[in-house]
Formats: C-alpha cells, structure tokens, sequence
C-alpha cells in the first residue's frame, strides 16, 4: 500500500463524496416520482366510494366494485384516441340506490328526469359530450377544466351559474351540449332555455340580417357556427368595466349575454337593434348562439339528421343557401303569425290592418315606430316627410328606389349603406294599409 | 470474512493498479472508456475553467435518448391522435408525467447549456491554437457551430410532437420566417415546403419533423459531437493545458509529467461520472417540480394571441418586429432582415470569429484574457443584447404583439 500512494496521488478525493451526496438527491427525487406515480387522486375517491357504498348498499355490494381507472371509450362520438374517463371518480353515476341527499355529489346516481338517461345511455354517450370537460384527465381540476386549466370546455355546474346570474337550481347550462345534436328541432321536451332563444329567433327574425343554419342575411355576421368561434376572437375592450362592475366573467358566454342586452355597448359601431330582451332571454339566445358549432356526429345521434345533411351540403357548397331560403319562406307563409303571436283578425278600420302588416311583414325588425334609428330610420312623422307614392314605392320595390331615387340613395349612404329588403313580399293593396298606418304615427 | 470481501470484490470494479504502467492501460483496456486518453491535465480537470458544459451536454444527450426511446414506445405521429397520447401519457400511462417531464427539461436545458458552452468556450479564447502546431482548434468550433444549429432543430422538431396549440403555432411562426428568405417566391416558398411538407403544418410536416426528430438527427448529433470529442484530444485536449507548455517555454525548462497530469482511471473518470450524477439530479429536480406545459389541442382556425416562438428563437421573432419599419411608403421586410439576414450574418460571424481573433498565443484557455477584452466585449454586448430581447419579447409582449408590463397582461377570456 506504501508503494502505491507513491504515483496515485487522490488529489480530488472529494468527488467521491459529491457523487454519494448526488446519488442520494437522486434517490430521493426518484422516491417522490415514485410516490406520486402510485398515490394518484382517483385512488382516494375510489376508496371513499367503497365506505359509501358499503354504508349504503351493504359490505358484498362494496366487495363487487371494479377498480383501477373507468373509462368509455366511443370512438363514434369523442374521436379513435379519447376516452372518457369520469366514471374513474364518478363511480355511482349507474349504480341505483345511490340518490339520497346524503350520498356525496361526486358519487350520486344520475337522475333520470322524463326518462332522459334512457335515451342517452351513459356508455354510448360518455359523459363529457353532454356535460363538458376535459374527458382524459384524471384530476379533478383537470377533469372540470375550471379556470386555469387550458381546455376551452370547462364542466357546467351550479356554482358558474351563478356567475352569470342564472337564477336556477337546476342545471340548465347543459342544454347548449343537448342542441348540438338537437339543433333542428323546433321545441325539444326538456330544454326550455333553448326553446325559448328559438322562438326569439323565429319571432324577432334573425335571418334578416345573419345566417343561420346555412341561410339568411349578410348584413350582419354569419352566426351558423358562432359557437366555434375562438375566445381570442372577441372584443372585450368595451366591456372591461361593466365586467368588473357587475363582477361577471370574462368569456365569450358573458360577452354574448351583453351584447343581446345591447347591442352597442358591446360593439359601438353595431347597427344591430336593441330589442330590450329580458336577462333570461339575453342568457337563453347566448346559449343558443353558443350551442351552434360543427359536430362531427354520426347521424344516428342527430336529431333530425335530413336537416344537418344539408347544412353539410351547404358547408360544402353543393347545393345553394338561396334555394333552402325561398323554400324556408314559402313555409313561413304559410304559418303567418304577427310577432305578438296571434293571427290576423278582422279589422274594420284600414290603418288597425296595416299595424298588423308593419309587423306580421317583418317592418318592425328594422324600423321603429318612433323618432329612433334602428338598422333603418324610425318612422315617426314619415307620412309628412315623403310623399305617398314614394312611401308606397319603397315598400313594394326597395331594390330600385335604391337604385334610382336620389332621397333613397342618400337615405343608403346614412345608414351605412345597408340595403332595405323585404323579408316578405308587399303587394300594392298591403303597401297603401301600412301607408294608412304609418300616417298615424305623428 | 476474506471470501465474502473477495466475491464483492470480484462482482464491482476494482481499481487495484500495481505500477504506473498498469494504471496508465487502465484506460485502454475498458472498451466503454478507451477513448480517454491515459493521463489527464489538472486544469483542464478543473471545474471553475470549463464547468464541464461539454459533459453536461453528454449526459444530457444520454437522458434524452433514453427518455426519447420509451416516449417512441408511447407516441403516435398522428394528427388525429398525437395530442391524446399526450394526454395518456400525463394521465394513465405509468411514470408517463415524469418521462415527458424529464424529456422536455433535458431537452431545455441542452439548448441552454449548449450557449452556455459556446459562450465560456469563447470567453476562455479556447478556440486558440496557442502556438501548438498539431492542433486545429478553430475547426473544432466550427463544428460547434453546427452542433449548436442541430441542438436547434432537435429541440425545434421535438416541440411540434405534442400537436397542441403551443406547439402548432411556435412552428407555424417557425416556419413562416423560413417563408420570408427573399426572393420569397423561389427561395422562401421552397424552404417552407422543405420544412412542412407541404403547403401547410399538417400530417406530412408532423411525420418529417417526428422522423428528423428521432432517427436523424439525433445520428447526425451523435456522429458530429463524436467528432467534435475526437478532435479535442487530437487537438491536446482543452485548450487550458497548452498554458502548461507556454510555463514551461517561459521558464525554459522539461514539463515532469507527474506535476501536471493524473491518471484518468479513476481521476477524470469520476469527475465524469459526478457530473452526469449532477446533471441527472438538476433534470430530477425540474421534471418533479415543474409541470411540462400542454395547451389546447392544434386546432390551425384559430391563434392563441400572442402567439409565441419557442423561447430560443424569440430573439428571431422580436428582431423581425423591431426590424420591420416604414419610412413613408417604403417598407423594410422584417421578416427578411430580422427574420434571415440578421441571424445568419451573426451565424456567420460567429464560425469564422476564431480567425478574425489574432491575440498572442498567451490568451489560449483563459478566462478574460488581457489581451482578448476588445474580442470580450464584443461578444458580451451581442450576447446580452439577444438575452434582452429574448427576455423582452418572452414576458412584455402581450396581445397582438403589444408592450405590456408583465403583472398587467390583459386576463385571456375563456369560452365558459
């Protein structure tokens, strides 16, 4: 050994003990890897579901239960490579017997109101398709996508809500998910917030100026898939202060809520009118408007499945949205109803007729009947500005006194050059009763 | 009691030499270490000269392969279904979280220690011959040059494969400064289309980039930072040792070979091997505490705002915005001159400064050479100046590319 220490000089024998010092950090690094790899959060809800169930249903229930991560996996309706994966935590949403209020929520059967479970069950449905959130994950943060979290569709509960002054104690927020699939039908049983923002639609006539379903006006933005379109697209800088004020969140849902409450506030240049909905309205037509995105279901889960073929033919440019539009209108005749939903009723006096016409032919989605500008004039003292040939003229042919009239063509340049038409047509008897009742308006 | 010591003996390696000549064979007789020369320099042996970047970088590289192997084994190079592996991976895979983690940390910390290495590399002159005539130091950093270029590409290839937003859009810009190389309609438009495949990010640019990411340039890697380490010991080793022999010139006497080197085994051996332990514990330490970020599935219809190059080639993006200016109708291509010309003039610059630098050969392998301060500073202002802007563009630019202060980031909206 003495001869050796001669030419092997351990000049940095301090290495040694780095290298036990870095293997021991490294041991302990790899000890936390493991402990948090075998110690997930799923595993402790499982096991609290066993205590509930055994309290509930009885030890050999409990002894039944399956565990290790749930999923379903439909490839029809998530897409080849993602599951869903909230049975991990929420195990009971099958089990019967699991109702009671004091079952924790997280572990609860799912109820079956109007027998809706039996006709989305839950393996061919999964549960994010309706509820929303992010189906891999398996943290409860993750997996509700709440703030924070990056995934565009967080889980609709109570508690946001109440951020957008829902004044519900059910969840009615689902309902956007249903009319993904739900889109054409006129009223579903079930879903009263969407019913009543496709009655407006029907009512206040939409399609005047925006396309809806694949037809309609170009005057404002084309609404067909106003539901896909990204967060970052949206203007907030008009809002900031009313959001802090009423301490609501920045979203698109509350950005559509406060633009159908007005219009302008949101975006100062809109020429979109004011129509003084109520909050349940302006919250209903931003679920519907939020509800209208591009699904790639298979048609045996769509509802009225004919309706979304052609909107697809439409997307693709196949066929053209005029030809679903004249048809649409002929239909719309048919069923002729007065905004205030009552049909016409005989009248003996002409202008009492021609109120009734101002509204059943759409007039009143443009025009106001006092001095306040809508998308057109308002109407107010009409009869005295304009003679009653012209008044009679722009009514049955807007086209042409746009064209060659010079009082029109300067009218067009006012109002943002946004071209009067007739969203039913206007025969000349029609045109002299709504003169009649527009002279009444002094 | 002997025999149980004997067996233990037997079953680790022992480092049990009788003489000088049998601890100098050490080296050649173990085919894993072979290419260690027999005896080491105590400086270049020291940790404050070098910081043992290069070995750094080593192991690095082997924790990357490593990782990257049993990723292969888990990933899908898919559009379709790339982003949900990832997702397994961070929810049902085992250890998924901490090899994904653990791989994207090495692979940050490889882009920076490979600056780092360039930069005490060039502050120590090593690049300098230092009057020895077998070595060619300035072909060496060359080739650094190019293996810093590729550390780029692996890295730059690698972020795509998640297939999230992040990762669509920083190679989308990426790419788009490709785009920008004047005359843009040949030159341009043929590298955009060399580097996505096609005439847009989609499933042929996913493929290449996965192919180059995993197969070739990770040989290229290996074959070039072979040659890189070959070079270094045709070269004498790191460049520190040659002040020995400049000593020596000075006092004009014989160097004793046991005054100023060591044997290898175990020496230099261990040093490397506590260096990987080091390097291995600091990617433990980011892979447990800090989470690899995953965004929103690639979706090309809309753009995260901003939208934001990786990190490393943020000072390409905030150079084509400072560059991009208009002086009457006139309007400098920013995408050109900061997005192309600027990079590869310092690029260029940067390969051939080693023949630029003609300080004496004392300057060889020291840190902040007298004689090398103009060279120095030079370098410090370029190099400053790019962490600035890359800090700059990475925490004050905010929504369309505006200044912002970074606690005042305007709150992104979210859908619900």
């Amino acid at each position: 050994m003495e001869e050796r220490k001669d030419f092997v000089q351990d000049k940095y024998w301090y290495d040694s003990l780095w290298i036990y010092a870095f293997g021991f950090i490294i041991l302990i690094f790899l000890g936390i890897v493991f402990h948090r790899s075998i110690n997930p959060e799923w595993k402790k809800y499982q096991s609290e579901f066993k205590k509930v169930v055994e309290k509930k249903l009885g030890p050999e229930v409990a002894r039944k239960i399956d565990f290790g991560i749930k999923q379903i996996w439909n490839p029809d309706i998530m897409g080849s490579n993602v599951a869903d994966r909230c049975i991990t935590c929420h195990m009971g949403v099958e089990i019967k017997g699991l109702e009671g209020e004091d079952v924790p929520v997280v572990f609860r059967t799912h109820p079956n109101p109007d027998g809706i479970m039996d006709k989305h069950p839950i393996e061919k449905f999964g549960c994010v398709s309706c509820h929303g959130g992010q189906p891999p994950a398996l943290t409860t943060k993750q997996a509700h996508a709440g703030k924070g979290v990056r995934w565009l569709w967080p889980v609709y509960t109570r508690e946001m809500q109440k951020h957008y002054k829902i004044e519900e104690d059910r969840l009615v927020m689902v309902q956007i998910n249903c009319n993904h699939c739900h889109r054409f039908d006129k009223e579903t049983p079930g879903m009263d917030y969407i019913n009543l923002a496709k009655q407006i639609i029907q009512e206040k006539n939409c399609r005047q100026c925006h396309v809806i379903d694949g037809y309609g006006g170009n005057i404002g933005p084309a609404l067909t898939y106003e539901g896909d379109k990204s967060h970052e697209m949206f203007d907030f800088t008009h809002i900031e202060d009313q959001l802090a004020e009423r301490e609501m969140p920045k979203t698109v849902f509350t950005w559509h809520i406060l633009h159908f409450e007005n219009p302008q506030k949101v975006v100062p240049s809109s020429i979109m009118p004011n129509y003084g909905f109520t909050h349940k309205e302006n919250v209903a037509l931003a679920m519907l408007v939020m509800s209208w995105r591009k699904m790639k279901y298979p048609i045996e889960y769509l509802s009225n499945p004919d309706k979304y073929y052609t909107l697809k033919l439409i997307d693709e440019g196949r066929i053209k949205a005029q030809e679903i539009e004249l048809v649409s209108r002929t239909d719309r005749n048919i069923n002729l109803k007065p905004s205030n939903g009552q049909q016409l009723k005989e009248v003996k006096d002409i202008s009492e007729l021609g109120k009734q016409l101002f509204a059943s032919k759409g007039c009143n989605t443009c025009h106001h009947i006092t001095e306040q500008k809508l998308v057109g004039p308002g109407l107010k003292g009409v009869a005295q500005r304009r003679t009653k040939e012209w008044i009679i003229a722009i009514t049955i042919n807007p086209d042409s006194m746009l064209n060659n009239d010079p009082i029109a063509k300067q009218l067009l340049k006012e109002y943002n050059n946004v071209r009067m038409v007739l969203v039913q047509p206007v025969n000349k008897q029609e045109a002299e009763a709504i003169y009649e009742y527009l002279k009444t308006l002094k | 009691m002997e025999k149980i010591k004997q067996i233990w003996r037997s079953l680790i390696w022992s480092y049990d030499p009788k003489d000088k000549i049998e601890a100098t064979k050490a080296t050649s007789k173990n085919f894993w270490l072979h290419w260690f020369p027999a005896r080491t320099t105590y400086k270049s042996m020291s940790i404050t000269y070098s910081f043992w970047l290069g070995t750094v970088l080593f192991s690095l590289f082997i924790i990357l392969t490593i990782t990257g192997v049993i990723l292969m084994f888990l990933y899908i190079p898919s559009t379709e279904r790339a982003y949900w592996t990832i997702k397994d991976l961070e929810n049902s895979v085992s250890f998924g979280w901490f090899l994904r983690n653990a791989h994207r940390w090495a692979a940050h910390l490889m882009v920076t220690a490979v600056f780092l290495h360039m930069a005490r590399v060039f502050f120590t002159g090593a690049y300098k011959n230092g009057g020895n005539p077998e070595a060619n130091r300035p072909l060496n950093w060359i080739v650094g040059v190019i293996l810093l270029i590729l550390t780029l590409a692996l890295s730059y290839t690698g972020y795509l494969l998640p297939w999230d937003q992040l990762a669509l859009w920083a190679i989308v810009i990426g790419a788009n400064i490709a785009k920008s190389v004047p005359p843009e309609n040949i030159v341009g438009e043929s590298l955009y289309f060399f580097l996505a495949g096609g005439t847009q990010i989609d499933q042929n640019t996913l493929i290449r980039f996965y192919v180059l990411h995993c197969i070739f340039l990770p040989i290229l890697l290996l074959v070039l930072s072979s040659y890189h380490m070959w070079r270094i010991r045709k070269d004498g080793g790191l460049a520190v040792s040659e002040q020995y022999k400049i000593e020596a010139k000075k006092q004009n006497k014989r160097l004793i070979q046991d005054e100023y080197t060591t044997f290898t085994i175990p020496f230099l051996f261990r040093r490397v091997f506590m260096i990987f332990l080091v390097t291995t514990a600091i990617v433990l330490f980011f892979s447990v505490f800090a989470k690899a970020p995953l965004e929103e599935p690639a979706d090309p219809s809309w753009t995260p705002n901003p939208a934001k190059a990786p990190w490393y080639f943020l000072w390409i993006q905030e150079l084509i915005t400072i560059t991009t200016v208009k002086i009457g109708d006139f309007t400098i291509n920013g995408g050109f001159l900061g997005g192309a010309l600027i990079p590869a003039l310092l690029f260029l610059l940067w390969a051939v400064w080693p023949y630029l630098d003609k300080s004496p050969d004392e300057a060889t392998g020291v840190w902040f050479h007298k004689s090398r301060i103009v060279h120095n500073i030079i370098f410090a202002i370029i190099l400053i100046i790019l962490i600035a802007v890359t800090i700059f563009a990475m925490y004050f630019r905010g929504p369309y590319w505006q200044v912002y202060w970074p606690w005042r980031w305007p709150e992104i909206p979210h859908m619900f």
